[in-house]
């Protein structure tokens, strides 16, 4: 609907998009009443301002909650641990912070000290042996595995890199448990081609 | 009304030498601003008070923001945790209720973005409605009758359904308006959104609003 008033018409279509300044009252007073002009000669812009009022003042009416009786508490609890965290935060950071400060000195200075050569370090590990009782060995012996050939009189730490003929996957070397009549459960040596003596 | 604990104070909080300790009478007077200077200065007690200030404020801000009452006491306590972790950083030439409203209502945002992403029913959500649906009407004025009352809760159901369905950053916009109270600028700095389109998202809000009232209020 149109109205004219105070030289100026409004439609419907005006009053909607901007009734929320005239709901809040931040029109100029010649603006404002321009919308009074409307609202008083426009049923379905009457109805939709009633329904709105009605429908906020409804909404604003329901009840306010409020917060939980161990709210400060809980609260209290949470700010405590926002109080330590920062500083353990803060003297772990330093602590990295010098660490790698440290490391990193140090292998600038080791990699001057060999001028422009990289840094690597060959290491030469030697085959380990481990011992085994002599009664262990014995009981194995004398057991199911009194006539395996292959039973060494040694126990040779499993992947020992010297023991690694290199033979590929068949024939070369691997490591077995073998369990005695004791059932004691040892890492064993076992070949099955010849051994490379040469080595 | 029932009392609430404080927050503790213990002795490491006791104000700097040469600044007075104000009781907690004198606390209530000083408003936000003076309040965080005198907690910045090792005042802690005035924390105290400022949670104390805004606890409940807050709360209905995010429980009519997002719809879940345990919830939003969760983001409130975030709120709190932030504003106490970032206070020193604040700007005394704001206003801290803007600032407090624009964390509170960033949290809230956080949420409701969350639960669009991974939409879930909360089992204890369902769970109060439907306790509500199924308890007996009390009759808490016998002067009314008991369509009178059955029509103003249902009319209670609507208002809280229609405010649900609008859009998030409508949404925000119209509980910090309606609720709050909070003027365009208020809610612009807040929302970190221009002037007219605060006014531009408010007046969409309200006439969504209307629309989805308007078969129960005719």
């Amino acid at each position: 609907m149109d109205v004219l008033r105070d030289g100026a018409m409004m439609v419907c279509k005006e009053f909607v998009e901007r009734h929320t300044e005239y709901l809040d009252d931040t029109l100029a007073a010649g603006e404002r009443r321009r919308f009074d002009a409307h609202l008083e000669g426009c049923g379905s812009c009457r109805r939709y301002q009633r329904v709105l009022t009605r429908g906020l003042a409804a909404w604003r009416a329901l009840p306010r909650v409020t917060t939980s009786p161990d709210f400060l508490p809980r609260l209290q609890h949470r700010l405590y641990h926002v109080d330590e965290s920062p500083k353990r935060s803060w003297r772990g950071q330093v602590g990295r912070a010098a660490a790698i400060a440290v490391a990193s000195a140090g292998l600038f200075t080791l990699g001057v000290s060999n001028g422009s050569q990289p840094l690597l370090v060959e290491v030469q590990l030697p085959p380990v042996m481990a011992d085994v009782p002599t009664e262990t060995v014995a009981e194995s012996r004398g057991g199911r595995f009194a006539d395996d050939p292959y039973v060494p009189d040694s126990f040779l730490v499993p992947f020992a890199p010297a023991l690694d003929d290199g033979g590929g996957l068949f024939g070369s070397s691997y490591a077995v448990p073998i369990a005695t009549s004791d059932s004691i459960v040892l890492p064993v040596e076992r070949r099955t081609g010849q051994l490379d003596e040469s080595r | 009304m029932d009392t609430k604990p404080d927050l503790e104070v213990t002795s490491q909080y006791a104000p700097p030498d040469g600044m007075a300790s104000l009781g907690r009478g004198e606390l209530k007077r000083l408003d936000d601003a003076e309040l965080v200077t005198h907690y910045l200065r090792g005042q802690r007690f005035a924390f105290n008070e400022i949670a104390d200030r805004y606890q409940d404020r807050l709360l209905n801000f995010i429980y009519r923001t997002i719809g879940d009452r345990d919830r939003a006491e969760d983001l409130v306590q975030e709120t709190f945790v932030r504003v106490y972790r970032h206070l020193h950083r604040f700007d005394p030439g704001r206003k801290f209720s803007t600032w407090i409203y624009t964390i509170a209502s960033n949290l809230a945002k956080n949420e409701l973005r969350n639960r669009a992403r991974n939409p879930l029913v909360l089992f204890h959500s369902l769970r109060k409605s439907w306790e509500a649906d199924h308890r007996p009407l009390e009759f808490e004025d016998t002067a009314y009758r008991p369509d009178d009352l059955f029509r103003k809760r249902r009319v209670r159901e609507q208002v809280e359904a229609a405010v649900a369905e609008l859009p998030e950053h409508h949404r925000v916009v119209f509980v910090l308006r309606e609720l709050e109270g909070k003027s365009y600028e208020e809610i612009s700095e807040i929302t970190g959104v221009t002037l007219g389109t605060v006014k531009s998202r408010l007046n969409r809000a309200r006439n969504r609003f209307a629309r989805i009232i308007a078969p129960m209020l005719d």
